[in-house]
């Protein structure tokens, strides 16, 4: 930042950029309140546009799948914004299931392409996310306060909103409907309409996949809100609680090592087996290894099946051809009596 | 009785046979891994899965045709977090859709106990005396079969193709026809011996290239293209930087200061072990480097996922140590002419760098 002025050394608040990408989208509503209670000024890089995608390509190696390549973009949007930009190293959030190896590693893959990337990072690596995450988060903390009483504090309140925006997830909401309601602190029982997206008379489409692949609007060809105006109701695969992931591998012979993958290939077995829903849709990143293989677990143990849509996306991938398949996939499931699949 | 089959790596078999041989029990030898395997693989396999996954998919499909019950995996500590650890179960299923089944053995480790309580449900009668010794002739191979390789690229270097071929073969022979752990460290003096025979060979006054990055890679010739004979050819000298003894590595912690300041080095650069040899690939890039290497080759299947996030690491590291990296991603479609062109590329590019 060549031509920014000294920071006056005054009162002016410790700026903590949080890339919207990757676990944003399922830590976010944690972050927010931990960092803005330790006094810092949360600072998140701006929604997917086409600069944030061509700049995170043009930095990354071609091999990085999609996700990864936008989390580079993200982050370099944040430099020279922020006095921090936090990214954490998430291991495993669950005994015996990990995180792919590029998002372990995305901080390191981010540190090593956005020059003069001012990194600040946290190591979570535990069987349940939230028991020892404080010892872990102290460290980080000390940068912003030294007061441990003010930080324990700021990560009880971090905890309740990030408790109440899963309430609300694992009720059904979406990610943004999930993160408003957090924040104005309401519980799922409050909301009169019933969880969000289940209003409605539409056939009930499962969108299954990665957290931070359909919750981003760019880059999942605004799926989510195509089925909704096509008058569907929509459940995700984030609506599965850490339980019920585990209980559909319980009957499985053994459950890919994937913590991402696991959560895919139970969504859809469990999903299949809901008489509600009409049809699924899998969205996967083009050249996620991790998910190639999850195919194989869910063709072996698939117990009836649901029309099933298969978007791969990509950079390149057209939003027409995708509209076009996603119209028919729902014009079909549409055409099916209730129940029936 | 139960026939095994070893998955394979380069010379692996002979090791993995002498176990074999010492424990008693039937095997079926896969071919070393040809064309064919490779085109099975890949018809069978997912598309994105690695070219490795397809290549051993292709091998396994080979061994239930000659009658395999039980294949055994010895992939060592390079399991974690890797497709690796989906590898077993996903190829049983892909085979089992095609109506074979069969079982599939992981060793983790190389300690003789474990290795027993993994046979003993195929092999009640076994005891902890004949595992340890299979471990151990096993382990003596593995090593001689590794200065083999060394041999043969300095004499290759110093005297001619030919020569170099006719040692490797007559020791390979030798090492795998013989079974008793006292000659074998007879035999691994004799070879020293045999080595000595042929001109010394000054290394300093070649270019020195490390080649690492993935252990199957760099291990199968039919993968990579046989690049060690090729930057042979070019009168460089290659040094294998992820040999396969490796793979059973306790991986003890670092000890030395040296030891200690290279890997807290290697962790500025990927702080978190994410499987496979991604982080020895890291940690040998800065040993190399600081060894005076005059450049670096990271040869790693397309797919891989560890390979993949250290191929977005090194150019850093090499920019902060000053050594050329040149990255090789393979598949089953890496054309010769390419891989030749790139390889040739970059050595003259040392070259030149030397002689400034
Ligand atoms: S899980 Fe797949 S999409 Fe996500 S970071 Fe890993 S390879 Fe990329």
């Amino acid at each position: 930042m060549p031509f920014m002025a000294p920071a006056p050394v005054t009162e002016r608040k410790t700026r903590l950029g949080i890339p919207r990408a990757l676990f944003y989208y399922a830590y976010f509503p944690f972050w927010e309140v931990f960092f803005s209670e330790l006094g810092a000024e949360v600072v998140v890089s701006g929604r997917t546009n086409k600069k944030i995608l061509q700049e995170g390509l043009s930095v990354s190696t071609g091999e990085l799948c999609l996700p990864i390549k936008l989390l580079n973009g993200h982050v370099a949007d944040l430099v020279g914004r922020c006095d921090f930009v936090f990214l954490p190293y998430i291991i495993s959030t669950q005994k015996g299931s990990y995180y792919c190896p590029k998002l372990i590693a995305s901080p390191d893959i981010a540190k090593a392409v956005v020059p003069g990337l001012p990194l600040m990072s946290a190591d979570v690596d535990i069987d349940n996310f939230f028991t020892s995450l404080f010892a872990t988060l102290r460290e980080v903390a000390s940068k912003l306060s030294t007061n441990p009483v003010r930080i324990y504090a700021a990560f009880r309140k971090a905890l309740e909103r990030q408790e109440l925006f899963e309430c609300h997830i694992h009720a059904g909401a979406l990610f943004e409907e999930a993160l408003a309601a957090a924040r104005q602190g309401r519980s799922p029982a409050d909301d009169a309409r019933g969880p969000a997206g289940r209003e409605g008379e539409g056939p009930l489409v499962a969108v299954v996949g990665h957290t931070y692949l359909f919750n981003d609007p760019y880059i999942s060809f605004d799926l989510l809100h195509r089925l909704r105006e096509r008058g569907a109701r929509v459940v995700t695969s984030d609506s599965l609680s850490a339980a019920q992931v585990g209980e559909e591998f319980s009957a499985l012979e053994k459950g890919t090592h994937w913590s991402l993958g696991n959560r895919v290939v139970a969504s859809v077995i469990r999903f299949s087996r809901r008489r509600d829903v009409g049809g699924i849709v899998y969205v996967t990143p083009f050249g996620c290894s991790s998910d190639s293989l999850v195919k194989e677990y869910i063709d072996a143990n698939l117990p009836e099946r649901k029309p099933l849509l298969v978007l791969t996306v990509d950079e390149h991938s057209g939003d027409a051809g995708v509209v076009t398949r996603l119209e028919a996939f729902f014009d079909m499931i549409a055409r099916l009596p209730a129940g029936a699949g | 009785m139960k026939r095994f089959a070893f998955y394979q790596i380069g010379t692996s078999a002979i090791a993995t046979n002498a176990f074999a041989r010492r424990l008693g029990i039937e095997t079926v030898t896969l071919p070393s891994p040809n064309l064919a395997t490779i085109a099975k693989g890949i018809s069978l396999s997912p598309e994105f899965s690695c070219f490795p996954f397809k290549v051993l998919l292709g091998s396994l499909a080979q061994g239930v045709e000659r009658g395999a019950d039980v294949f055994v995996v010895p992939f060592g500590r390079s399991v974690s977090a890797c497709q690796l650890a989906d590898f077993g179960m996903a190829q049983k299923y892909i085979l089992r859709r095609l109506g074979h089944d069969f079982d599939i053995l992981q060793l983790n480790t190389v300690r003789p106990d474990r290795v027993l309580d993994s046979f003993r449900p195929h092999m009640p009668d076994l005891t902890l005396m004949q595992v340890s010794e299979g471990v151990l002739v096993a382990a003596q191979k593995l090593l001689l079969l590794e200065s083999v390789e060394d041999h043969w690229r300095d004499i290759y270097l110093v005297s001619r193709k030919r020569e170099a071929e006719a040692f490797r073969e007559k020791w390979i022979r030798a090492i795998d026809v013989t079974d008793s752990i006292l000659e074998l460290l007879e035999l691994g003096l004799k070879m020293d011996g045999d080595r000595a025979a042929h001109p010394a060979l000054e290394p300093g006054k070649l270019l020195r290239i490390a080649v690492i990055g993935d252990m199957y890679a760099i291990n199968e010739k039919i993968i990579n293209n046989n690049i060690f004979e090729r930057l042979c050819d070019l009168g460089v000298y290659p040094e294998n930087g992820i040999k396969l003894r490796m793979l059973f590595d306790p991986g003890l912690p670092p000890a030395t200061p040296d030891e200690l300041s290279l890997s807290a080095r290697a962790k500025g650069y990927l702080r978190h072990n994410i499987g496979g040899f991604a982080d020895d690939t890291v940690r040998s890039a800065i040993r190399f480097a600081e060894e005076g290497y005059d450049g670096l080759i990271h040869i790693y299947p397309f797919s891989c996922m560890p390979e993949v996030v250290v191929r977005s690491i090194l150019p850093r590291v090499g920019a902060d140590l000053d050594i050329p990296v040149l990255n090789l991603p393979i598949d089953e479609q890496t054309g010769d002419a390419g891989f030749t062109t790139r390889v040739e590329a970059f050595v003259d590019l040392i070259d030149f760098r030397r002689s400034r």
